[in-house]
């Protein structure tokens, strides 16, 4: 028969029961506001019942398992979308600079200077021996030189900018790589007995989203509840064991870092491999997107040299002087290459400060001739003076028209990079509200849980009362 | 479905960051009074708007050509107006020179009237314009008519100088004086210097038929004058096309890069009330939950 002692270990059991199931309503209540906690449920079970003769008597409740409530798919697409939305943040943030480069609402950029030098010209073909007119178009020279160069700079430096990221980005994904490895092992250990270390899967949820955002990653779990990361196709974390990223320079891209792995004592070479984050979005825009813009403000520059300067050294001086080139010339590192023609861009030191130097006649001692001059103020709207597709021959014009094209480029990747990060914060914001809805903790449910489980607990102190009072009838039975 | 905090709160925030980036934005658009504030506002717009901008650069830039020609055609013009004035002086005493009636001694004095009125047409075929020789050619330094042993030499060139004033059209803003004063048909100096040799050697009958060739010198000015004359109206034309493209083009940049006013400021209001509004229903709406009816 089922004693008295049994009906009060029933109810301490199931007393016992009920404040685990408050203290893990306690634990949702207290992450209410912690982003990557997933609510957790008490799971209860029957305790396995007593066999009495042919009959079997309940013993009550015992806690099976808490589990985290969460939708693996779920947190899969958001660590995904965040690889996608590293990426675009990373770009959209760099051409928020490069875009200001480009800048040419005020009448400071490029088109606009190119515009002034131009006209000097025409003005000093309006008065071939002016001096006023002959420093102006020196001025605008170098206004225009330096502009290029300036132009130039500013986008060698954004891409120091990004090449130092990649460095520093680096270590903040071996950091977690070491992280995730070492709650990989706590993880594993923990769930051993089968329980499930809801926290600390979270939180390696957490860090794994934070590295995709960084680094485009793709993760597997295996059946003992460890995550294997790979970038770029190569191992990155394998257990408790991460692969240190590092960085090397490349001689043959400015010394900028290439991104290597290091995979069991040999190094593998991912810089290209990397597919998505932020990493992915420094080193496009450093070896992609700012390369070509500088290309082409090379040819740029080369056309404007090479065109103004094969006039003007047919032309004639104040002094009667002839054959003298009006910028410094540019040597092609090899045919249709004009790499460095932009850095190098300035008038030639020889006139740059002498205004009777320049070669406005075609004629010699004809000092009212203005043929060269007019000749150069006709290159502003001339065809075949830049060389668009670097096969050695000047395909393109005008210099105008080459230039819009490049700033409806940057124009339209900007635009695009920026569409790109508008749109992953929706995506990312509708998936987080729908991980939201299978893993946040709603202070209504748990409040509803509250009072059920309040109930019965009161009832159960209740039960174990008149347990309390049997006992107490039984052992004064003999008085 | 389930509804929870964390969700509400999220989305509170997105939705007040994206009504402050637009609000943001129309702010920019009615400070700046333009539509577009940087290139990738309208990539394509932008381009277009500077290469309209080139353009009317251009424009304003043969406008100021067309207005520094103009300077120089209209000396010329004024000077061959003084030319015929002068000769026209020149006419009038050759013919009383050229008649029986007037003694020797009169006609030398016509004579030097003559060559007084030959020197004045020298100054003018010497006239300098803003340091520069408007007879010379493109020997623009250089004096272009001087007097070597009683003839007059020219040491100007032929060349004409020509002004950008429209794309691909240029006009010529001077006159060679070897076309104009020592043409070989019509030189002015050397018929003047054969009517005051032949008044001071009494010679009426060479007079005469001198005066028949300065009646062809006569002819040429007034037909160089004409050339200027033909090329100060193209100027004019070309002045009325220019400052009407030049309009043109001005409105196009701005209907690309302005903004409508009343739209940007109507926008602005309508933005300003959607963050009041956004704002104000975010701090009002206290969230309820069971906990607040909880003994």
């Amino acid at each position: 028969m089922v004693d008295l002692f049994s009906s009060l270990e029933l109810a301490k059991k199931s007393l016992l029961t009920h404040q685990f199931v408050f203290h893990v309503i306690g634990h949702n209540i207290a992450n209410v506001n912690t982003p990557e906690y997933s609510r957790q449920r008490v799971e209860l079970g029957v305790v396995r019942p007593l066999k009495l003769g042919f009959r079997s008597v309940g013993v009550g409740v015992d806690v099976i398992k808490v589990h985290g409530i969460r939708d693996k798919y779920l947190e899969y697409q958001i660590q995904k979308e965040l690889q996608t939305k590293g990426k675009a943040s990373s770009l959209g943030g760099a051409f928020k600079i490069i875009e200001a480069v480009f800048q040419e609402q005020t009448d400071t950029g490029i088109s606009k200077i190119m515009e002034n030098f131009f006209n000097s010209w025409n003005d000093l073909a309006n008065n071939p021996t002016g001096m006023p007119e002959r420093t102006t178009v020196l001025n605008n020279a170098k206004v225009l030189a330096d502009k290029i160069r300036e132009s130039y700079r500013r986008l060698r430096e954004q891409q120091a900018v990004q090449n130092n990221d990649v460095a520093l980005m680096i270590e903040d994904i071996n950091q977690l790589g070491d992280e995730i490895a070492t709650l990989n092992q706590q993880i594993t250990e923990g769930e051993v007995g089968g329980a499930e270390m809801n926290d600390l899967r979270d939180r390696r949820n957490k860090l794994l989203q934070d590295l995709g955002e960084k680094v485009g990653i793709n993760v597997y779990e295996n059946e003992m509840g460890q995550v294997t990361v790979e970038i770029g196709g190569r191992p990155f974390v394998v257990g408790n064991q991460a692969n240190h990223l590092q960085v090397q320079k490349d001689a043959s891209n400015y010394n900028y870092y290439d991104v290597y792995i290091n995979e069991a004592d040999h190094l593998v070479d991912i810089t290209y491999q990397i597919n998505g984050g932020e990493l992915n979005g420094l080193i496009e825009m450093r070896d992609t997107y700012i390369p070509e813009y500088i290309k082409r403000l090379d040819n740029l520059a080369y056309g404007l040299i090479t065109n103004v300067n094969n006039l003007h050294s047919t032309g004639f001086d104040l002094n009667g002087n002839t054959g003298v080139n009006f910028f410094t010339p540019f040597t092609p590192v090899a045919p249709g290459d004009y790499t460095g023609a932009a850095a190098h861009i300035e008038v030639n030191p020889a006139i740059a400060n002498d205004p009777e130097a320049i070669a406005a006649s075609s004629a010699l001692g004809e000092v009212g001739n203005n043929e060269i001059a007019l000749a150069i103020a006709d290159l502003e709207r001339a065809y075949n003076t830049v060389d668009s597709d670097n096969d050695g021959t000047f395909d393109y014009g005008t210099f105008h028209d080459y230039y819009h094209q490049l700033v409806t480029l940057v124009g339209a990747q900007a635009k695009d990079a920026y569409t790109r990060e508008a749109a992953q914060e929706e995506v990312l914001l509708s998936l987080k509200d729908r991980r939201s809805e299978v893993s946040s903790v709603s202070l209504d449910e748990e409040s509803a849980t509250l009072i059920q489980f309040e109930k019965a607990y009161q009832v159960m102190a209740r039960f174990m009362g008149v347990v309390d009072k049997m006992a107490d009838i039984m052992v004064n039975l003999g008085r | 479905m389930r509804a929870n905090e964390s969700i509400w709160y999220r989305d509170s925030l997105f939705y007040i960051n994206l009504t402050k980036l637009r609000y943001d934005e129309a702010i920019k658009q009615t400070t700046s009074g333009k539509r577009i504030n940087k290139i990738s506002d309208n990539p394509s717009g932008a381009a277009f708007a500077l290469g309209l901008k080139d353009r009317r650069g251009q424009i304003e830039q043969f406008l100021r050509n067309l207005d520094t020609a103009r300077i120089y055609l209209a000396n010329a013009e004024d000077v061959l107006n003084k030319v015929q004035t002068v000769l026209n002086k020149a006419i009038t005493d050759a013919s009383q020179g050229a008649t029986d009636t007037m003694d020797i001694n009169q006609k030398r004095i016509i004579a030097n009237d003559i060559d007084q009125l030959r020197s004045q047409i020298m100054d003018l075929a010497n006239t300098r314009v803003m340091n520069r020789y408007l007879f010379s050619g493109t020997l623009t330094d250089t004096r272009p008519f001087t007097e070597v042993g009683g003839t007059v030499v020219y040491n100007g060139n032929s060349n004409d100088i020509d002004i950008q004033i429209g794309y691909s059209i240029r006009v010529t803003t001077n006159l060679p004086g070897n076309q104009v004063f020592t043409n070989p048909t019509a030189n002015v100096f050397e018929v003047l210097a054969n009517i005051r040799d032949h008044l001071n050697a009494g010679d009426s009958g060479a007079v005469a038929s001198d005066i028949e060739d300065l009646g062809a010198v006569v002819d040429n000015i007034a037909y160089q004058r004409s050339i200027i004359g033909n090329r100060m109206s193209e100027l004019d034309i070309m002045k009325n096309n220019l400052k009407e493209f030049s309009t043109n083009l001005q409105e196009k940049i701005s209907s690309i890069e302005d903004a409508d006013m009343a739209e940007a400021i109507s926008n602005l209001t309508k933005e300003e009330t959607g963050l009041r509004v956004t704002l104000q229903s975010v701090s009002r709406i206290q969230r309820l939950t069971l906990f607040d009816y909880l003994g």
